[in-house]
């Protein structure tokens, strides 16, 4: 085997100094040889981030510092190297891009001036060479019309641009290994697809190794070579991606692909990983893990695992992977998850029937605010939720989901339409009958936290709605209440006296699914309510949305993007695409038999984490158009790849059997359906 | 020592002004005998033109000047944040109407103002109190609308409102206890606006009539005799500096300790 191109030895950094230090990166070790992909996989506060600002030796100032181990690149110790040495390797042999495009981006220099930095910096190009070189990897990145874009500056680019800039600007330096710190986090799943499209592309190109850093199991099936698992400051197991893929050993890694929900798992609760990663502030005597595995038995609390090698250099840190530690009978033993309740009643008449909803946002120019156009957020929506059933709404960001949750609640009054719920007219009541109705609908929003008021104890706030509705008896029943909500969504009734602030992610969003539940709704809007959190987090509020469900008989609008969320959870799907709905029907169906070029690109788009099989991804030309001024015809026409002339005079009307409806010509229109002509 | 200072400095001058009620002064009672006699033994600060102990009569204006200051900004921050933030959550014609008044008043020069409306309610302390606070309720009133529009679209209030909360309910829940913080501090740097606002009107003869004593008035009634006994001066002037710097640095490290709060309560997402 060939030298490595990075080898880190042993690894350790450490933040802050003498009892409250934490070791986020402690003792790690891994090598990547040139041209290969590894990725770094686990969720946040592993380790993940801190171990490549260490390579790099950018750990935040003064309070981080490596304090064991080196990092070996070709052959030479970084660890060793002054400051000044240290800056020719930045850049120039390792080259980092970073979760946020926005934010790594100087948004007061054009974006060819912040290339032409790196290429004066590394290679002392100046002047005419400069130039053409930035257009060179301007284009290289996928970005058209270049020597326009060039002289732009990052706000009049869009996320998926912003990030091709990123990648353009650590290109330049023409390194040895690129560092991609969840490239695609931020960035709409079809975008996701181009932009990793582009990173193999550009590595098959150039020959360079990339260190992926991420939480999804489907990205990194489908672009690594070797993948490494962290938790707690530790790699927990390597190995390469195919055999990962068909044979996790460690529990923890075993809980991620349990707990991530799709089809196949839909009557079955989703696995969970209970409590929190360890602090490490603290000297462990065990394994890491041991406080949260489901087999662990009592050698795992006294002794720590060693690395143990397995066969084709699959790595393990568990006891159960060693062959000298016999593990008790009662462990080994494959676990089944528990399955769901039957659902109790089912499917009631229609709760939620929406028609027609349009919301537009009027666009002010000048000094007299003229109304010079409309933002066509949502434009003419039609959906139904029967009693105790799912709805989800998918798409991608800024199609009008949201907007489309908040119209359904009145939160922001529709521009035309009619929203029925339970056969009363919500978009004709107003001011106190509004308000009285209110407990009937909740919406549980993206951000747990920005939707909580962070100067009330928790308590209070899942208390309120009672109190403005005036329901659930006295103070002292009202506080019981609160309790029981409390221990309903899995948390502990002492906390009732904290602040938001004193709560992880998860827990916020369980203590907004109590303040929805207090006033004991019927209809339930979601809006995204997990793609904030951790996938093992992600799945303990499925399970219990979906547990809360069954219970109570609720019905839920669940608004996503994510499709195996949707998958796992709603029994019929709606696909948005720029502010109308283009696929609508169920679940199975739709998933399975897209009909809508949108749906299907979306679908294919969606990393998967079958190991090996080559898959066919549509790939999307452009992106979303802006909903000030959608395109004519079909919305899609311009990005989709089976566009006919038909679809740039007029909107398609609706087509398709009863159940499973469609809005494309490729599918012939119902003879009594009704012809839309906008 | 930035904290201890100022505090001390500003317990020392609220104690003063309550002390003026219990202990025995005698602030214009004429010594003829002592007419500008400068400090010394019996009279710490001195006489003044009149005979008059200016030790006694530096008491007595802390009484106005503190009793000025919070009225006034009691007074202008209730009613600023009151406006402010029902014009911010309201918003449409009402809040137009606001904007215009508050652009009125911030284009008028403040104390020109205080003088106009001073002159016109003649002079006196309640009337002192009643033209600073017209002038001052539209920093409160600016502050609390900005603060207002930048929260009222924060998913907390959109979730209180989705619960059924009334409007009343949302601003006195929802709003105000997050907008507190830049209040009191706006508040803090009020009393020494104030403070200079009041001696200035009473400089110019609007506020305390005479025998009454006030800082501004005592500065007044020293001018003339400047070059002969600069203590009638100096001990006011020193006064209004203390008490102006003090409440100047304690608000620097309430803004200090303040918005160090908010940033870990917010920033821990």
């Amino acid at each position: 085997m060939s030298q490595p191109l990075i080898r880190l030895d042993n690894l350790t950094v450490r933040i802050g100094s003498g009892d409250g230090a934490v070791r986020p990166v402690d003792g790690v070790s891994f090598e990547i040889h040139r041209g290969e992909t590894f990725a770094l996989l686990g969720e946040s506060g592993c380790g993940k981030s801190m171990t490549a600002l260490a390579m790099l030796r950018l750990l935040p100032q003064p309070a981080g510092r490596i304090t064991g181990g080196h990092v070996y690149l070709d052959g030479e110790d970084l660890t060793a190297l002054p400051e000044v040495e240290m800056r020719r390797v930045r850049g120039r042999r390792i080259a980092m891009i970073f979760q946020e495009p926005m934010t790594s981006l100087n948004p007061v220099l054009t974006i060819g001036d912040q290339i032409g930095e790196t290429l004066r910096q590394h290679h002392r190009l100046t002047g005419r060479a400069a130039r053409e070189r930035v257009l060179e990897l301007l284009d290289a990145v996928g970005i058209p019309d270049v020597k326009r874009r060039q002289a732009e500056y990052p706000h009049q680019l869009s996320g998926g641009m912003k990030q091709r800039v990123m990648i353009a600007i650590a290109l330049a330096g023409e390194p040895d290994l690129l560092i991609a710190d969840e490239p695609t986090t931020a960035l709409d799943v079809t975008i996701q697809a181009q932009v990793l499209e582009l990173l193999q592309r550009l590595q098959r190109d150039t020959h360079m190794a990339i260190l992926l850093i991420s939480h999804d199991l489907g990205i990194v099936a489908g672009m690594a070579e070797r993948v490494a698992v962290m938790y707690a400051g530790q790699l927990v197991e390597e190995a390469t991606r195919n055999r990962f893929y068909a044979e996790a050993r460690h529990p923890y890694s075993r809980r991620l692909f349990e707990s991530l929900p799709d089809v196949g798992k839909r009557d079955h609760a989703l696995a969970t990983i209970p409590g929190f990663v360890p602090h490490l502030d603290r000297e462990f005597s065990g394994c890491r893990f041991a406080d949260r595995c489901d087999r662990v038995w009592d050698y795992c609390r006294s002794h720590a695992p060693s690395w143990n090698l397995g066969s084709e250099r699959h790595h393990v840190r568990c006891h159960l992977a060693d062959p000298s530690v016999p593990a008790p009978a009662s462990v080994v033993k494959e676990r089944t998850p528990s399955r769901h309740a039957d659902s109790a009643e089912a499917a009631g008449g229609t709760l939620l029937d929406v028609r027609d909803l349009q919301l537009h946002f009027p666009i002010h120019r000048g000094v007299f605010k003229r109304v010079v156009g409309h933002v066509h957020a949502v434009d003419g929506v039609s959906l139904a939720i029967p009693q105790g059933r799912t709805l989800a709404l998918v798409g991608e960001s800024g199609c009008g989901k949201t907007t489309v949750g908040k119209a359904i609640l009145q939160l922001l009054r529709p521009t035309a339409g009619s929203v029925r719920f339970d056969d009363i007219e919500l978009t004709r009541l107003s001011g106190k009958r509004l308000r009285r109705r209110r407990r009937d609908f909740q919406f549980i929003f993206q951000d747990p936290y920005s939707s909580m008021n962070p100067r009330m104890r928790v308590g209070d706030i899942v208390e309120e709605g009672m109190i403005v509705q005036g329901i659930g008896g006295s103070r002292a029943e009202r506080r019981r209440r609160v309790a029981e909500l409390f221990s309903q969504v899995g948390l502990s009734a002492e906390q009732v006296q904290r602040y938001p602030h004193e709560f992880s992610g998860g827990q916020r969003q369980r203590i907004c699914i109590a303040r929805a539940l207090a006033v004991d709704p019927r209809l339930v809007i979601c809006d995204e309510p997990t793609s904030a959190l951790d996938v093992s987090v992600q799945a303990q509020i499925l399970n219990l949305l979906k547990h809360l469900q069954i219970r109570l008989g609720l019905s839920y609008l669940f608004i996503t993007h994510n499709l195996s969320v949707v998958a796992y959870l709603a029994d019929r799907v709606a696909v948005m695409y720029l502010g109308r709905i283009v696929e609508e029907g169920p679940v199975a169906e739709v998933l399975e038999h897209p009909r809508h070029p949108y749906t299907q690109a979306l679908l294919s788009a969606v990393p998967r984490i079958e190991a090996g099989g080559e898959r066919r991804v549509i790939r999307l030309e452009g992106e979303l158009p802006s909903p000030a001024s959608p395109p004519r015809g079909c919305h899609f026409h311009p990005r989709c790849p089976a566009v006919m002339p038909a679809c740039r005079e007029s909107y398609p009307g609706e087509s398709g059997d009863g159940d499973h409806r469609v809005r494309c010509f490729l599918y012939p229109p119902d003879t009594a359906g009704r012809q839309t002509a906008r | 020592m930035r904290v201890w200072f100022p505090a001390g400095v500003l317990a020392l001058w609220g104690l003063l002004a309550i002390s003026v009620w219990i202990l025995p002064l005698t602030p214009n009672l004429i010594h003829l005998e002592h007419i500008l006699t400068p400090p010394g033994p019996g009279a710490w600060l001195g006489y003044d033109d009149l005979g008059r102990d200016i030790g006694e009569r530096l008491l007595v204006g802390a009484r106005t000047s503190f009793l000025v200051a919070v009225w006034v900004v009691s007074l202008s921050a209730l009613l600023g944040t009151a406006v402010g933030t029902v014009s911010a959550y309201w918003g449409g014609l009402w809040d137009r109407v606001i904007v215009q008044v508050i652009d009125i008043f911030l284009a008028f020069p403040g104390i020109l103002l205080a003088i106009a409306l001073a002159g016109l309610l003649g002079p006196g302390i309640d009337n002192v109190v009643m033209a600073l606070a017209v002038v001052g309720w539209v920093g409160y009133a600016r502050l609390s609308r900005a603060q207002v529009l930048s929260l009222k679209h924060r998913e907390h209030v959109m979730a209180a409102e989705s619960l059924g909360s009334g409007r009343v309910r949302i601003m006195i829940r929802h709003l105000l206890p997050l907008m507190a913080a830049p209040l009191i501090i706006e508040a803090t740097f009020g009393v020494a606006a104030v403070v200079i606002a009041e001696a200035g009107l009473s400089f110019l003869g609007l506020g305390v009539q005479p025998p009454g004593a006030s800082w501004g008035a005592m500065i007044r009634d020293g001018t003339r005799y400047m070059l002969v006994a600069p203590h009638l001066v100096l001990a006011p002037g020193a006064a209004i500096c203390a008490v102006v710097l003090s409440v100047n640095l304690l608000g620097d490290r309430l803004r200090d300790r303040l918005d160090k709060r908010l940033i870990t309560a917010t920033g821990e997402t």
